[in-house]
């Protein structure tokens, strides 16, 4: 006996007209993002994102500096990534407003490190790893600064690379709020 | 996440848009030269940036692109008849030239010059390898020929096939610069097909599920590199370039022919994808050539007597349960080529990009989108030329690398990412 397929029961339903039966789903959540500038020129372009435009709930932060742990281990991936250190750092917001590296970490979905060519290769290992151990996404974008030389940018891309899933090198300054749009950040 | 009015703007790209203006700033593929295979040949129905036109061959070989219907009336000219140096409309017989010239219009006197005044608009129409490109921008405008490597090796060096695709070109050309879905979506091939198997890149790719991605701006748009572990100590690197608006190069496995794609739209809810596969130095073997030809690699099959592929909506893409139980394929579907326009046509004609949820690993996609949004806007405002254009910005490969883990790709395969005449591919 013969069977009718309804188009909505076969690949042929990807048609416009049965588009419009789509579900249509609440808007999306944002992510918990935090933007972490990791050298001064970075933090311009962060503090400059974070005036850009609405945000839904994006952190813009700028790495101030670690806290050694109390705890005699040294400033390591591996012992951050284990917690064996209780090693932090100090973020700054643009308004100047302390916060603990730890404490924007918890909630978090994603951490976008900001470097120019003057990276900060503590900045990185200590964000990095914190955020493996708490399995949040790493992303980092590199944006040299004026004519900024290859091998500066160079070794600033090296120094990300192991603690950023995904690694963007561009000249464009205004790639940092085009991405986080893109991530409802 | 795009805002509608971005997402409009990306995906039209018909006369008047800024990305149909922007498309027509570029040489585009119109057809195979295999469609026109000899002088006099039959006419071929064209239609790109939803404008419908005609293709055809006088008798000295000349080729034309022109509006597809006649200024009398409307016919469309395909049922025409080719005849010495122009097409005559099957109506009423006027005939055009291949500039779209009206050279004739039988129902007026023999001395009258009323035909001098009927031009069909039309497109310049250029072999360049396999491939007959077009250009439907401002004459005065008009760029130099394209100088893509595939397309100017010797022809028994490349191969070229196109396909129909049920989707707007956007989300057809995203797919081939995410490289994040390779692991998933296209597991299943790299043991089995003739044009990837055997290639020690293959392990690392098998070994390695979570691949690590960096984007670079290039001159003519992005090298987007796809990192996973090797060796101690080094990286196994596949590198994709993407040329404005929509070249992408897949990264070679071992000394198979290296492939890619480009994505042009037909209107805004379908585009042709022509893809090609080449080698810099040697000529492709009958094997690979026949390979090519049953759809391997990434081409495909096609219903008999078209450029539809034989897998598509209508048969659910013959959709294999058991081998994807098997794992054979992942999705189910056979073939790269299907498994991409499978759910790249699923997505509807034009994906609702105001709706999805990308992450990180879709940085690729989100600074092409970027750059194709603002070279729109920078034609449409200031008149800019955008990347691409510049046949230089032709002048790149795919790279498949190991190198060490403090080494940055774009340095370590700097000299491998360019065209260079007489050597070979850079591969793994």
């Amino acid at each position: 006996m013969w069977n009718p397929t309804l188009l909505s029961s076969c690949a042929r339903a990807a048609t416009a007209s049965e588009a419009r039966f789509r579900i249509n789903g609440p808007e999306p959540t944002p992510r918990a993002t935090r933007v972490i500038a990791l050298d001064p020129g970075a933090a311009e372009l962060v503090a400059s994102a974070a005036d850009d435009r609405p945000w839904h709930g994006a952190h813009f932060l700028t790495f101030e500096s670690s806290l050694p742990a109390g705890d005699g281990h040294e400033l390591t991936v591996e012992a951050v990534v284990r917690g064996d250190t209780t090693a932090d750092a100090i973020l700054r917001s643009p308004d100047g407003v302390e916060t603990r590296l730890s404490d924007e970490l918890e909630g978090a979905d994603v951490a976008v490190m900001v470097a120019t060519g003057d990276g900060n290769p503590e900045a990185a290992v200590m964000i990095g790893a914190a955020c493996a151990r708490r399995g949040i996404m790493t992303a980092g974008l590199v944006v040299p600064n004026g004519d900024g030389e290859a091998r500066r940018v160079d070794r600033t891309v090296s120094m990300l690379r192991p603690y950023a899933m995904v690694l963007l090198v561009s000249k464009d300054k205004g790639d940092l709020p085009e991405v986080l749009t893109a991530l409802r950040a | 996440m795009l805002k509608q009015d971005i997402n409009e703007l990306l995906t039209q790209t018909g006369p008047g848009t800024p990305m149909g203006e922007l498309f027509r700033q570029y040489w585009l593929p119109a057809l195979l030269a295999e469609e026109l295979p000899e002088p006099g040949s039959p006419p071929v129905r064209v239609k790109l940036l939803s404008e419908r036109m005609i293709a055809f061959r006088d008798d000295d070989g000349n080729y034309g692109l022109m509006d597809e219907f006649c200024a009398h009336r409307g016919v469309s000219m395909w049922f025409g008849k080719n005849e010495g140096n122009g097409l005559r409309c099957a109506y009423h017989g006027w005939k055009y030239d291949v500039t779209g010239q009206c050279i004739d219009v039988p129902s007026e006197p023999a001395e009258s010059s009323f035909c001098e005044k009927v031009k069909l608009t039309s497109y310049p129409l250029v072999k360049v390898g396999d491939i007959l490109w077009t250009y439907m921008g401002d004459p005065a405008s008009q760029p130099p020929l394209p100088e893509w490597e595939f397309a100017v090796v010797p022809s028994e060096q490349t191969f070229t096939s196109k396909r129909w695709q049920e989707s707007n070109w956007l989300q057809a050309l995203e797919g081939g610069i995410d490289s994040s879905h390779v692991s998933w979506l296209h597991s299943g091939g790299l043991k089995s097909d003739p044009l990837f198997k055997g290639a020690k890149g293959n392990e690392y790719n098998l070994n390695d599920m979570r691949p690590f991605f960096e984007v670079v701006d290039a001159e003519g748009g992005l090298f987007i590199g796809a990192r996973r572990n090797a060796e101690e100590g080094h990286y196994y690197w596949r590198i994709t370039p993407w040329v404005m608006p929509s070249f992408t190069m897949v990264p070679p496995r071992g000394d198979h022919p290296v492939h890619g794609h480009l994505w042009v739209p037909i209107d805004d809810e379908n585009c042709w994808v022509f893809t090609f596969d080449y080698h810099p130095v040697r000529a492709l073997t009958p094997d690979e050539v026949q390979a090519m030809k049953d759809g391997h690699g990434v081409h495909n099959e096609y219903e008999p007597g078209s450029f539809r592929p034989l897998q598509n909506k209508d048969n659910d893409y013959l959709m294999d349960r058991e081998a994807q139980r098997r794992g054979d394929t992942f999705s189910g579907v056979k073939g790269i080529a299907m498994q991409d326009a499978s759910l790249q046509e699923s997505m509807g004609p034009i994906v609702d990009r105001t709706k999805e949820r990308l992450v990180s690993t879709d940085t690729g996609i989100i600074k092409a989108r970027q750059m194709l949004r603002r070279s729109a806007e920078e034609l449409r405002d200031n008149g800019t030329t955008p990347p691409g254009v510049d046949p230089a910005h032709h002048q790149v490969r795919s790279v498949a690398i190991v190198l060490p883990k403090d080494q940055p790709f774009i340095e370590g395969s700097r000299d491998d990412l360019t065209v260079r005449p007489g050597v070979r591919q850079t591969s793994v």
